[in-house]
């Protein structure tokens, strides 16, 4: 027991099975992770990347299915336009500019203006009365 | 098996185009000894994957820059003992308020508990044995009786004189037979 010659090429340790078949592949492996931190970033977010794809990819699918099943009166873009075309009709009658033009004082004509410009066109008193 | 010489292996190393290649060649070729001096002063399979791992890291990145002053074997062999020692003292820091003895026992546990340790009752005693020694009588004693290492080669490794050496192998096996004669009474 004491002699240490007597247990001389004894091996005691072992490793596991195919260990040192893969190992230089692994190795490789950790230096192109530790060469290049943007990947090992990009390994990280990895599923969070997935996750968010396919959430776009779900928005777009069904984007494109209701889209195609909706019949045309019925689409928000087309709804939408008919609704800013009568605001437009709206807003070209409503327009403070315009109402401020047809209130200008300097456009309003005085009792003697209207006389005058009824009597010089001779106008019958009949058909003004039947277009009142 | 590839049965390339180092200076073929390096010659390839330089072209970007045959790297990793050469780096695969040379992995292949020193994976075992690189291993085996590891496991010898480690002890457990786990943490001497993870020693031999960052070994051939260090040696990736440092290849870019070798030149052929030192034999790229025994290159290798020093940067995977540092790697090694300094795994096992950062393995001490971490449990920190334990003596040394303590931290040997637990290695040895650990040694009894790891499926890939084979040993029986009288090769643990000289593992046993051996924690005991300091240090470098630990190295020497190792790379000399389990490695059949040559004193020329060792001296290269460890940067000590093979005078040195010698002494320290001597020193270990006296220490060793008479801890086995001890407890074996």
């Amino acid at each position: 027991m004491n002699n240490l010659s007597n247990m001389k090429n004894d091996q005691p340790f072992k490793v596991p099975e195919d260990y040192f078949e893969n190992l230089s592949d692994r190795v490789q492996e950790r230096i192109t992770t530790e060469e290049n931190p943007n990947k090992r970033l990009l390994q990280v977010l990895k599923p969070y990347l997935w996750m968010a794809a396919s959430i776009i990819s779900i928005v777009f699918i069904a984007k494109i299915i209701l889209t195609n099943s909706v019949p045309s009166e019925y689409k928000i873009q087309q709804l939408s336009q008919t609704e800013n075309t009568s605001i437009d009709t709206q807003s070209t009658t409503t327009n403070p500019d315009e109402l401020n033009w047809f209130s200008d004082e300097s456009m309003e004509a005085t009792s003697d203006e209207i006389i005058e410009y009824l009597s010089d066109f001779d106008i019958e008193t009949e058909s003004l009365l039947a277009n009142l | 098996m590839n049965n390339k010489s180092d200076e073929e292996i390096l010659e390839l190393f330089r072209d970007k185009h045959t790297q990793s290649q050469a780096f695969s060649f040379l992995v292949k070729k020193y994976q075992k000894r690189l291993y085996w001096q590891i496991r010898k002063i480690v002890l457990l399979h786990d943490d001497s994957d993870d020693v031999l791992q960052n070994t051939f890291v260090k040696i990736w990145k440092g290849l870019q820059n070798f030149r052929s002053d030192s034999q790229l074997f025994t290159w290798m062999f020093r940067i995977a003992t540092n790697e090694a020692l300094t795994y096992l003292k950062d393995k001490q820091k971490k449990h920190l308020g334990y003596a040394n003895s303590e931290v040997e026992d637990m290695l040895l546990s650990n040694l009894e508990a790891d499926p890939y340790f084979d040993g029986n009752k009288a090769q643990l005693e000289l593992q046993k044995a051996i924690l005991q020694l300091p240090e470098k009588q630990r190295l020497v004693f190792n790379m000399k009786y389990f490695d059949h290492l040559k004193y020329d080669e060792m001296s290269e490794i460890l940067e000590t004189s093979v005078g040195a050496l010698k002494a320290s192998y001597h020193h270990a096996v006296k220490k060793i037979e008479s801890f086995l004669k001890l407890n074996e009474a």
